[in-house]
């Protein structure tokens, strides 16, 4: 758990877990730290509901269209029917033939029931803007690719596709898949991070998603973020403190003036906020313990932020925590983790 | 918004269908439905795909899918509690679900035992998207039919969309569509080639593409799955189409379980459009781990005033308790951490109510500081999902 200059020296981020850990914001926060720095980088949101754009105060757009967000920033909506159909562009040459095909019920069904074909295309579409080059040069268009992916269960699929269709797959496509299959593969070029919370399911899912991961499908394992963190609970000196105020409390209200009746009444509440940090903090120790015991170093705690949306505020924040981790975020928990 | 009354919607149904997103406590809710179900008198059924793993102990849901378990009275009485029905608790399994749909409508045991080794088949019951939506509809419908239970509580398969649930049985359709399946059936497509003159241009260049991307075998296996229940197809699509009539019926109700912020909301409203459009009927929205604000009657003060009155609370805290200084700040931060959400949470309520049209019944159920894996936990659930009339 400490500074990690390469976490954005690489191609191609991949950023997955359960739903509604905050994997978008995660992998907003990385593309912006990376533009921030001066890298060209792209925010794909693979088959994914589109919300990036709207923490960068930037309305949605369409698929397959390259939006900016930013100085160096830009994101594109990835989904594998639309890319499907650009690969049949590349492949079949003619605009109106393609047209024709994807309108016939056969072309419809087989888009359904053909296992992996639209995650094949959408996870190939990956290593499409990976080989974009600048105009007239050998500079890669894209320094940087952050990817958001669908929730944990659809994920480890889609990462799969490349893999298989290199096995299975003929000729042409095999060939392709290969190479988007090198592409994930390589630890050099990618790394893939995961998002938890320290709560029952999310941590059951990220666990599971490491081990698929890294023996299944053997892709360069990065980071695990561990996001929505309480801060550790009052310890030694000022948890005495604490417990004396709210033994004094617990003796119930004085009544000597209405002034007093109302900030009782405030004290209550904060009282009623320290109990419920208290036990929470307790919650998230134990999940933390147990994630400790897989991921040990790879963890990187992120702070609770309360605010109405995910907005570039929030952003900045996580960013800050992920550059400069906070180690009292850590309590004695997982002091046994070193620095 | 109307207040959603779940003892009543419970009262006049016979399946409840809990919707929504992953990670949002769906499980939870429908575990607490059912629990409350029971203790009306109730004999029910609590039909789950994948609960946590404690509170799939707490139930006593076996590792075993597809097999009814009652949940021992005692669990309830060590709550103080005795129901006057009974919880029955089920893992569902979506993959032997479908084995037995074909073991019934293969024409022989050769043709089951050959369409379960077959790759596309096995692609097809784990995989595909909408199969494992579609096979719970299916099994809550066998359920259904049989009559044994009161009432049956269906915890939907987590999907990227709540609505991927509503599409299933229009996939399941066509994928059994016989005009499709007719190409399926010539011959030379079971020896595992192509014989690409024999179709149109459009077809033959699609299947040639299939072929590129899938290889050979693909083909010849999804012609093998084909050929095999190709005199069962009119029974699925039929059958498809009897799972969205009860789906449909007034003794079915459909819930829809968010998260209280503003994405889950959005969600929400946007399902319940489709779900009318579909013409089924919907109960309400459940809007779950809602922070209420840390002092009832107040939603804290304006922005501007907040210094002002953190200061006076520290200054308080300080100066009559005798808390060390940074007690107190980290306990004026942590006030505000909760207000925050408090306001997250009221903004997010809100910005729905403004947008959905009608009048949608909606409960708010409060986040639990710890989590809930028992018939306990359940209970305290219930206090907010069924509260006493006041």
């Amino acid at each position: 758990m400490m500074k990690d200059p390469g976490l954005l020296d690489k191609r191609l981020l991949i950023v997955s877990g359960k739903g509604g850990v905050g994997k978008s914001v995660v992998a907003a926060t990385l593309a912006w730290m990376a533009a921030n720095r001066g890298k060209r980088t792209l925010l794909v949101e693979l088959d994914t509901v589109a919300s990036v754009s709207r923490m960068f105060g930037k309305p949605e757009g369409d698929a397959y269209r390259e939006r900016k967000l930013g100085t160096n920033l830009s994101c594109f909506y990835v989904e594998g029917k639309a890319g499907l159909e650009e690969y049949l562009q590349l492949v079949l040459k003619s605009r109106a033939f393609v047209r024709r095909i994807v309108r016939t019920p056969i072309y419809q069904y087989f888009l359904n029931v053909a296992p992996g074909l639209k995650e094949l295309m959408a996870v190939g579409k990956l290593w499409d803007l990976e080989q974009k080059r600048l105009p007239g040069t050998e500079m890669p268009l894209y320094d940087l690719i952050v990817v958001d992916t669908p929730a944990t269960g659809h994920v480890v699929s889609y990462l799969q596709m490349p893999m298989t269709a290199a096995e299975t797959a003929k000729g042409f496509v095999r060939r392709e898949a290969r190479k988007v299959a090198d592409l994930l593969q390589d630890p050099l070029r990618t790394a893939f991070h995961i998002v938890t919370t320290p709560a029952e399911m999310p941590v059951n899912e990220a666990i599971d998603l490491y081990e698929k991961a890294r023996s299944g499908l053997h892709l360069p394992i990065g980071r695990l973020f561990v996001n929505q963190v309480y801060p550790p609970f009052f310890q030694g000196k000022d948890g005495e403190s604490y417990r004396r105020w709210r033994s004094e409390m617990e003796k119930g209200p004085r009544r000597d003036g209405s002034k007093q009746d109302e900030w009782e009444r405030r004290e209550r509440a904060l009282l009623a906020c320290a109990e419920s940090w208290e036990k929470t903090r307790s919650v998230q120790e134990a999940y933390m313990g147990r994630l400790f015991n897989v991921f040990g170093d790879r963890m990187a705690l992120l702070p609770f932020v309360a605010v109405p949306q995910a907005s570039l505020d929030m952003i900045r924040t996580l960013a800050e925590s992920i550059e400069e981790p906070d180690p009292s975020l850590k309590g004695k928990a997982l002091a046994s983790s070193g620095s | 918004m109307p207040r959603l009354d779940l003892e009543d919607l419970l009262q006049g149904r016979k399946i409840v269908i809990c919707c929504g997103s992953g990670g949002v406590g769906k499980t939870t809710v429908s575990a607490a439905l059912g629990v409350q179900a029971a203790l009306l008198g109730k004999k029910v059924l609590a039909l789950t795909v994948d609960p946590a793993r404690r509170l799939a102990d707490s139930l006593g849901l076996s590792e075993l899918g597809n097999r009814e378990a009652p949940v021992p009275a005692e669990r309830f009485l060590r709550h103080g509690k005795n129901p006057a029905g009974s919880l029955h608790a089920m893992m569902l399994d979506t993959k032997r679900t479908f084995d037995e749909l074909i073991e019934r409508y293969a024409p022989d045991e050769t043709v089951a035992s050959n369409i379960m080794q077959n790759q596309f088949y096995q692609h097809l019951s784990s995989a595909m998207t909408g199969s494992h939506e579609y096979l719970a509809m299916e099994k809550l419908y066998q359920i259904h039919l049989d009559g044994r239970y009161d009432l049956i509580v269906l915890d939907t398969p987590p999907t990227k969309h709540a609505l991927d649930f509503l599409e299933a049985p229009n996939r399941v359709r066509a994928f059994f569509d016989r005009s499709i399946s007719q190409w399926f059936l010539k011959p030379y497509l079971t020896m595992g080639r192509l014989s690409l003159n024999l179709f149109n241009r459009t077809a033959g260049t699609v299947l040639r593409l299939v072929e590129r991307f899938t290889g050979a075998e693909f083909l010849h296996d999804v012609s093998e799955f084909v050929t095999g229940l190709a005199d069962s197809f009119d029974i699925f699509r039929s059958r498809a189409e009897e799972v969205m009539h009860v789906l449909r019926g007034e003794e079915t109700t459909f819930l829809l379980v968010t998260a209280a912020d503003r994405g889950s909301l959005g969600e929400a409203a946007y399902f319940y459009d489709r779900i009318r459009k579909a013409s089924l009927p919907f109960g309400g929205i459940i809007a779950n781990r809602f922070h209420a604000f840390p002092l009832p009657d107040e939603s804290g003060p304006p922005p501007r005033d907040r210094d002002e009155s953190r200061e006076a609370m520290l200054a308080a805290l300080t100066r009559r308790r005798g808390l060390p200084p940074p007690v107190a700040r980290q306990l004026v931060e942590n006030f505000d951490r909760y207000l925050g959400l408090a306001l997250r949470d009221r903004d997010a309520l809100h910005a729905f109510t403004q947008r959905s049209p009608g009048r949608i019944p909606l409960l708010t159920v409060p986040a639990f500081d710890e989590d809930i894996f028992d018939i306990g936990g359940l209970l305290k659930m219930n206090e907010y999902l069924f509260p006493a009339p006041s």
